[in-house]
């Protein structure tokens, strides 16, 4: 399985999937015309990786850094925390980034960290 | 240009951005990123400049799919005639998103289930919506979530207004009106 390594464009995320670094972020603006279409690479590959890659012995990092998204990319959020739930992987640290002036970016952490309480998701406040 | 589809506004504030034509996913982009540079150069805060940005793409990308004259261009995208403007209130501070396109007239019965389905909810309230709906595997399609409306919403500081006016024995006109 090979890594993936997306650029930022105008209206989709930079993605990085780094399986030998167990790293994984996606910073920017998400709103790509299909956004399921866009993001279906990237759960097909978080499945394969927490099925044949992730390791107990070394934490896998992952960084949510957006700065807007459209409401499929709500739901892909969903999908993608579902995918980390289920995978009943333990050493796995998630963080949510968001600008402190950002009531948005608080009330989202909230909504994901609440719906997803055995993830521990971090807040990181910038 | 079909004139059918022009707004009539009558606004006091500025008129920061006026779109009339053919909408597309480039120029929906270049909209987005003008009005938020705009914005930022007027120092307005992070929350209001993230909330009229999401509004104005959830706007866009509604219209884009669910347009009745919705056509494909050369590059395979979508291409919609509509109207869209955004006006700036100094009195109260508000921004207003207003646009207008046709849709298919047995959209106007789904349009208003969705908006008489969370009329009465409080921001909790469309959160917890938005939470319930996404963990639904069910609603997902090609388009979006199903949560455009929901997260329209949540993020205006009054209710969703809409209009429909007959346009032809198909097809209505859909005007749409947010408060930031």
């Amino acid at each position: 399985m090979d890594n993936i390594l997306l650029e930022e464009s105008d209206n989709s995320p930079k993605v990085i999937m780094d399986k030998e670094r167990a790293f994984i972020e996606f910073e920017g603006k998400s709103y790509p015309e299909n956004t399921f279409a866009f993001y279906r690479p990237i759960t097909e590959w978080l499945k394969r990786y927490f099925k044949y890659y992730a390791d107990e012995n070394k934490a896998t990092i992952i960084n949510f850094k957006f700065l807007y998204f459209n409401s499929a990319t709500t739901q892909i959020i969903f999908e993608i925390l579902d995918i980390f739930e289920e995978s009943g992987l333990k050493n796995m640290k998630i963080y949510w980034f968001y600008n402190k002036e950002n009531k948005n970016g608080l009330e989202d952490y909230e909504d994901y960290s609440e719906e997803f309480p055995m993830l521990n998701i971090e807040a990181v406040v910038y | 240009m079909d004139s059918g589809l022009k707004l009539c506004l009558n606004i006091d504030g500025d008129h920061i951005y006026e779109f009339s034509g053919k909408m597309n996913e480039k120029s929906m982009i270049a909209g987005a990123n003008y009005i938020e540079q705009l914005l930022l150069e007027k120092s307005v805060s992070q929350n209001k400049v993230q909330n009229v940005f999401e509004l104005f793409i959830e706007t866009i990308q509604n219209i884009l799919n669910y347009s009745s004259n919705s056509v494909k261009g050369d590059d395979n995208k979508r291409e919609v005639n509509c109207n869209c403007v955004l006006s700036y209130f100094t009195d109260d501070n508000t921004y207003i998103l207003e646009s207008c396109n046709l849709i298919h007239k047995h959209q106007k019965k789904i349009i208003e289930e969705k908006l008489n389905a969370i009329r009465d909810l409080d921001k909790q309230a469309l959160r917890k919506l938005i939470r319930k709906h996404s963990r639904s595997k069910e609603k997902k399609h090609d388009h979006g979530a199903g949560l455009g409306y929901i997260l329209m919403a949540l993020k205006s500081t009054l209710p969703i207004e809409i209009k429909f006016i007959e346009f032809n024995d198909k097809t209505l006109k859909y005007r749409q009106k947010l408060v930031v």
